[in-house]
């Protein structure tokens, strides 16, 4: 697979990671951690920025509030992309992409 | 913690309130931290449009997640659309709240230190299984939201997840339970409409019965049924049965008064192979068969002196040994007793057990006779001959005279003489409407005692038809008799057949 299109900084090499069974689940493990994180702020975020609505300092919030949605989106895709190369079953050694492209971090 | 996992609804309102009016909010580890005052974040909540907050506000909502951030931050959404919160960080306080408080949605991690979310969610719908459950997965994998809904979960929601769409779950959960109770409502009118599950009578006599049914039906004690022959008593112990927590339980019915002496132990508590002649292998009895649910003893009053004691140590020790067996089985049965005897004055004769009593007549309710609820006759009347419209095609209806007339009448027999009236009448009627003519002779004589003097050719008061007098000896010979048949027969000087019959022909026979 060729997954340095588009990312001239990684050369070609790079190609694949194979993944074993202990580091998908750690990888689970921080994407449910982040899940987490995201969820948190996101739902603060939704109820400061109903609080500060029509303030000097609602920007700020409708900021972390649009910033989070990012994030959630990053850990959403990169889930995704686990879960296509190890499955959701009990993790075994898999293969993952490892060209991120900027726009995913 | 803010939201203790126990006290009531209203508790955990007074402890919110408590907390906000400081402005602060404690986190589960008991520390404070001075924040925005959550009352005016919940204020500007409640101006969102939403559903109605008094009718969110009925229901009871528990977050079960280890994220303090998450439980508090949905506990505040939940609370500004209404919904009373508890939160759990753990399996076992979710298990304690479930306990003691009357949870009605649970927003559930499906990843628990501990006990595994899936785990969690099969305990909540097995303590509550009309409790809706929402999971918040972490994996969007398809297998374990699969499985959450194969267990029983309403829906599912993966995290990472933002206001609007915990606000949108929520509100969905809300609009389910709203139809579910509309729907509930609609289904207790409906049954309201003609009585409780297969009763039928609308008068205040019934509607007080229809409230014991529905307390007994929740709670695991006996019941002892009082009641004359033919006024349903089995009825009343399978809408108990049926509307209860063991509906999908079996429910087992056994008339004591019907099987042959030597037979109910048998039939009772089952036998082993070798018993006696002819047991040529294991027969489980009718308690076993009844395990986990409900055994209805009919006619209690005519079990035999030795079989009461019999009885009464399964019920005490819930465990029965077969006929011939030298091992105990246990047994979990929930006993409905019926008779139309007086009890009271059998254990004052010595012919049933005081202990045997006193464990069956933990609650006891009395069907009203016929003639104490006359106002229900023409409904009754309406339902027999819908029912029998629907079994036989033809459409029939009753003229008023005979209709009156059957309002006069005392219905010794009950529903059952009733019910045998209306048949009766359907079957002889030539046309659609059914006429006093149709309806059997013991009805038809009763129009001559109901009817003024007046209205009469000839005053006839004070004559009755012989079949009247007879039947009137009969009766009032059982009913002196505390219902022993035999010693009527007896003692009436008439052969049990002919009681048996004449019982039948007044459709009194049980």
């Amino acid at each position: 697979m060729n997954t340095n299109a588009g990312n001239p900084e990684l050369p070609g090499k790079l190609d694949g990671i194979v993944l074993d069974g202990d580091s998908v689940r750690a990888m689970r493990h921080n994407m449910h951690e982040l899940a987490n994180v995201f969820t948190g702020v996101m739902i603060a975020a939704g109820l400061l920025s109903q609080y500060l609505e029509g303030g000097s300092l609602a920007p700020y919030a409708s900021d972390i509030c649009e910033e989070s949605e990012r994030g959630s989106a990053l850990v959403r895709e990169l889930r995704g992309q686990l879960l296509a190369a190890c499955g959701d079953g009990e993790p075994s050694p898999g293969s993952l992409p490892a060209d991120p492209t900027p726009s995913q971090f | 913690m803010a939201d203790s996992g126990s006290g009531t609804a209203v508790e955990q309102k007074v402890n919110h309130c408590l907390s906000v009016s400081h402005g602060t909010r404690t986190g589960d580890t008991g520390t404070s931290r001075t924040e925005v005052p959550i009352t005016t974040i919940l204020g500007a909540l409640a101006m969102e449009p939403t559903r109605d907050k008094a009718e969110a506000n009925l229901l009871n909502l528990l977050i079960v997640d280890d994220e303090r951030s998450i439980r508090e931050g949905c506990r505040d959404v939940a609370q500004g659309i209404g919904y009373s919160t508890y939160i759990a960080d753990n399996a076992e306080h979710a298990f304690r709240v479930l306990d003691t408080t009357s949870i009605d949605v649970v927003l559930l991690d499906l990843r628990l230190p501990g006990l595994g979310g899936l785990e969690v969610l099969k305990e909540v719908k097995r303590r509550r299984p009309e409790t809706v459950v929402i999971v918040m997965t972490g994996y969007a994998s398809v297998q374990s939201a699969v499985q959450a809904m194969k267990q029983g979960a309403y829906d599912y929601v993966t995290k990472p997840f933002n206001l609007e769409e915990l606000r949108m779950i929520l509100d969905r959960v809300l609009g389910h339970l709203q139809l579910s109770s509309e729907n509930r409502i609609l289904r207790q009118q409906v049954k309201s409409k003609e009585g409780f599950g297969a009763i039928v009578g609308r008068s205040p006599e019934m509607e007080k019965l229809y409230r014991i049914i529905s307390k007994g039906a929740h709670s695991s004690h006996p019941v002892l049924i009082l009641g004359e022959s033919g006024t349903g008593k089995e009825l009343v112990a399978r809408s108990i049965h049926f509307s209860g927590p063991y509906r999908d339980k079996p429910f087992v019915a056994i008339d004591c008064g019907s099987l042959v002496p030597t037979l109910i132990e048998s039939e009772l508590f089952g036998y082993v192979k070798g018993a006696f002649t002819g047991a040529n292998k294991n027969k489980d009895g009718l308690l076993q068969a009844a395990d986990g649910g409900t055994i209805f003893l009919d006619e209690i009053g005519e079990l035999p002196t030795d079989l009461q004691s019999k009885l009464l140590r399964a019920l005490q020790e819930k465990e029965i040994r077969p006929v011939g067996g030298t091992k105990a089985i246990p047994i979990d049965v929930r006993v409905l007793a019926a008779t139309n005897r007086d009890l009271e004055q059998a254990v004052a004769q010595g012919t049933f057990r005081k202990d045997l009593y006193f464990r069956l007549n933990v609650l006891s309710l009395r069907i009203p006779s016929l003639r104490q609820r006359k106002q229900d006759i023409p409904l009754l009347v309406g339902h027999f001959l819908e029912r029998l419209t629907r079994s036989t095609g033809m459409q029939r209806n009753i003229s008023d005279d005979a209709l009156k007339l059957m309002l006069s009448y005392d219905w010794p027999g009950n529903i059952r003489e009733l019910e045998n009236c209306i048949e009766r009448a359907c079957a002889l009627t030539s046309g659609p409407t059914i006429h006093i003519a149709d309806l059997p002779t013991t009805v038809q004589n009763w129009r001559e005692q109901a009817e003024p003097a007046s209205e009469r050719a000839i005053p006839r008061r004070g004559i009755l038809p012989i079949a009247e007098m007879e039947k009137q000896a009969i009766l009032g010979a059982i009913e002196m008799l505390h219902g022993d048949k035999l010693e009527a027969a007896r003692l009436l000087g008439i052969g049990k057949t002919t009681l048996y019959r004449k019982l039948k022909e007044y459709g009194a026979l049980q």
